[in-house]
């Protein structure tokens, strides 16, 4: 059936007819759709981009053990224990720690120029800090997103206090995973958190192979002198999409009014097909075939749902992945201030809206075609006579 | 199409209980090709029920409705649906679709049709001028009179170029003038080779003249008069 055949016309000019019925069933397909994508679609795409940062971080994280407390790392020693394991390919030594910031506890890393090139990938790093400088995030500081003058002098409490000068701001649309970080140069980094020189906080482990971390991690408590606690990359994104899985439960309850929604879109959609019984008698009766009457009917649902889904899926795809959105920090991570905007990994999302539209066409189209076939398969006489106008 | 024949077509309907109603009685009859034929009988003597019988729309309780030797009664929904395509119903009342204008009205027969919509609209014009009515095409049809109204459902009759045309008293509601112009839409199309079956208890129209066969209806029973 051509698109701009009669019937799609003759579809188009019936839904004129009653266009407030039209207009209310495609904004209600549309907001079912958006309520039941967008919770899919953002806990998809929080999950793929916690899994693609962890990507492209360390295999394994060791961190020397003291009894409930953590120790600084001997990186000489703590590096040629790592490198003897077999399928190690480089141990890092990293410095970094929690600190008082000038709102709250904030992350400070030390860095160096070797840094550069990590950080670049997720921020407009071009060089690293000079002694007595910092670069901050924008959540470090609120006023800085408020436009307000920031403060030149950044007072940091660790195990000494550090005053350093804001030599950067890293602007939002940075990645949240220089949201609320301090990079200081490595020797304040050191002096601020009490690590001596040939101390680091912990190591940053490669594996060869990423899908044998697990299996090396005995062999790995045993290459070190000392006790030590090992996160791999897995126990890293169970933290990291814990929190936003008990958020994305709760979202999912959002489901119910949509689906209660649905439930009363495909309740109209019959009623409003069962009750042309009259013209479609009368149609019958000038001609139209059983396949004709089905067919017009289905092309007026297919007018008002396709549009309607390509309309919701389009928007929920927007608010999720719609560069760059902040909602999700606020609703995941509770960040009042300055929450940056998340860019989601959207691969995969494709089949989540897939799912959710045939999950909404098929019950509305089903809704219509039922009614539409008895209407078509009833005798004409019985059709016209059930109106009482014949 | 060269004859619809009604060979002992009854109808009998239930009432409440037991009781049963015989609305059309064993009916025969022959309407040839090519002629035109006017049924008359009082109100209630079941004319618009044979036409109904005739055109699919019910289906009949005893006989059968043979067209070119096949019984179009006894046919599965599916080929009934086919054989209202070639027929042309004009109901005694209009029943018009009041939302929707005139030309639109005209235009329903063909929609399912798989012709381009020019064609659509050309033959719908063209139906509306044959009754001089191509003038209101736009207009709502709430907005109008009752003859009008059943002009525009007797211009959508004849829009498909049916081969088979019912008018269950077409000329209620209309003046001389359009009576004898009506009369002669029917003709035109008795010599296209149009079955023309007229249902009517109008004088104008059974004092015309123009029919060559008419019957009379009597409590059900089909009587040939001439």
């Amino acid at each position: 059936m051509r698109l701009a055949s009669p019937t799609w016309l003759w579809a188009a000019r019936d839904m004129l007819r009653h266009p407030s019925e039209a207009i209310l069933t495609a904004l209600a397909l549309i907001s079912v759709i958006v309520v039941a994508a967008v919770p899919m679609l953002l806990s998809h795409g929080l999950s793929n981009t916690a899994q693609r940062l962890l990507d492209s971080g360390p295999s394994l994280v060791v961190r020397k053990l003291a009894a409930g407390h953590w120790l600084p790392m001997p990186v000489e020693d703590g590096v040629k224990a790592a490198e003897s394991v077999t399928g190690v390919l480089s141990a890092v030594p990293r410095i970094w720690g929690v600190v008082g910031g000038p709102e709250s506890v904030t992350t400070v890393m030390g860095v160096s120029e070797s840094d550069v090139q990590t950080l670049k990938r997720f921020s407009d790093l071009t060089k690293s800090p000079a002694r007595g400088e910092a670069f901050i995030g924008p959540g470090v500081l609120s006023a800085s997103s408020n436009g307000d003058k920031v403060e030149e002098l950044l007072l940091l409490n660790g195990q000494k206090e550090l005053s350093v000068k804001v030599g950067k701001i890293f602007s939002g649309k940075n990645s949240m995973v220089v949201h609320d970080i301090i990079l200081l140069h490595e020797s304040d980094a050191r002096k601020l958190l009490g690590l001596e020189k040939g101390f680091s906080s912990d190591l940053a482990i490669h594996v060869f192979h990423e899908q044998e971390a697990d299996a090396i991690i005995p062999d790995l408590l045993d290459a070190f002198p000392w006790p030590v606690a090992i996160t791999t990359k897995q126990d890293t994104l169970k933290i990291y999409t814990a929190s936003g899985d008990r958020r994305a439960g709760l979202i999912y309850l959002a489901l119910i009014p949509s689906l209660l929604g649905l439930a009363l879109i495909v309740t109209a959609g019959y009623r409003g097909t069962r009750s042309r019984f009259y013209e479609a008698g009368l149609l019958k009766s000038l001609g139209w075939t059983s396949q004709d009457i089905v067919g017009f009917f289905m092309c007026k649902a297919a007018l008002i749902a396709f549009p309607s889904v390509s309309l919701g899926i389009t928007l929920a795809y927007a608010l999720v992945y719609w560069p760059a959105v902040s909602w999700p920090a606020y609703l995941f991570f509770g960040w009042q201030n300055n929450p940056p905007g998340l860019y989601l990994n959207s691969s995969g999302s494709f089949g989540i809206l897939i799912q959710v539209s045939a999950g909404i066409l098929v019950p509305y189209l089903a809704a219509n075609l039922w009614p539409a076939i008895k209407n078509a398969t009833a005798d004409p006489h019985v059709l016209l006579q059930a109106e009482g106008k014949m | 199409m060269e004859r619809v024949q009604c060979v002992n077509v009854s109808l009998i309907i239930s009432l409440s209980g037991h009781a049963e109603k015989s609305i059309i009685h064993r009916v025969k009859a022959e309407f040839n090709a090519g002629q035109m034929s006017l049924i008359t009988g009082v109100t209630g003597a079941g004319k618009s029920t044979l036409l109904h019988i005739l055109a699919g729309i019910i289906r009949p309780t005893e006989g059968e409705v043979i067209v070119d030797d096949q019984k179009v009664s006894r046919w599965m929904a599916y080929h009934r649906d086919r054989w209202r395509k070639k027929v042309g119903i004009i109901f005694q009342q209009p029943h018009l679709l009041n939302d929707l204008t005139v030309f639109e009205n005209v235009c329903l027969p063909l929609i399912p049709q798989k012709m381009p919509m020019q064609t659509i609209r050309k033959k719908a014009f063209h139906a509306l001028d044959c009754l001089g009515l191509s003038h209101m095409a736009g207009e709502r049809v709430t907005a109008l009179s009752g003859g009008e109204r059943q002009q525009i459902s007797i211009a959508r009759a004849i829009v498909s170029g049916p081969e088979l045309i019912l008018a269950d008293e077409p000329t209620a509601h209309q003046d001389m003038e359009n009576v004898t112009r009506l009369m002669d839409v029917f003709e035109h199309h008795k010599r296209k080779n149009t079955v023309v079956i007229v249902a009517s208890h109008d004088p104008r129209i059974v004092e015309s003249r123009r029919f060559n066969a008419c019957f009379n209806i009597e409590n059900g029973t089909l009587e040939k008069v001439q």
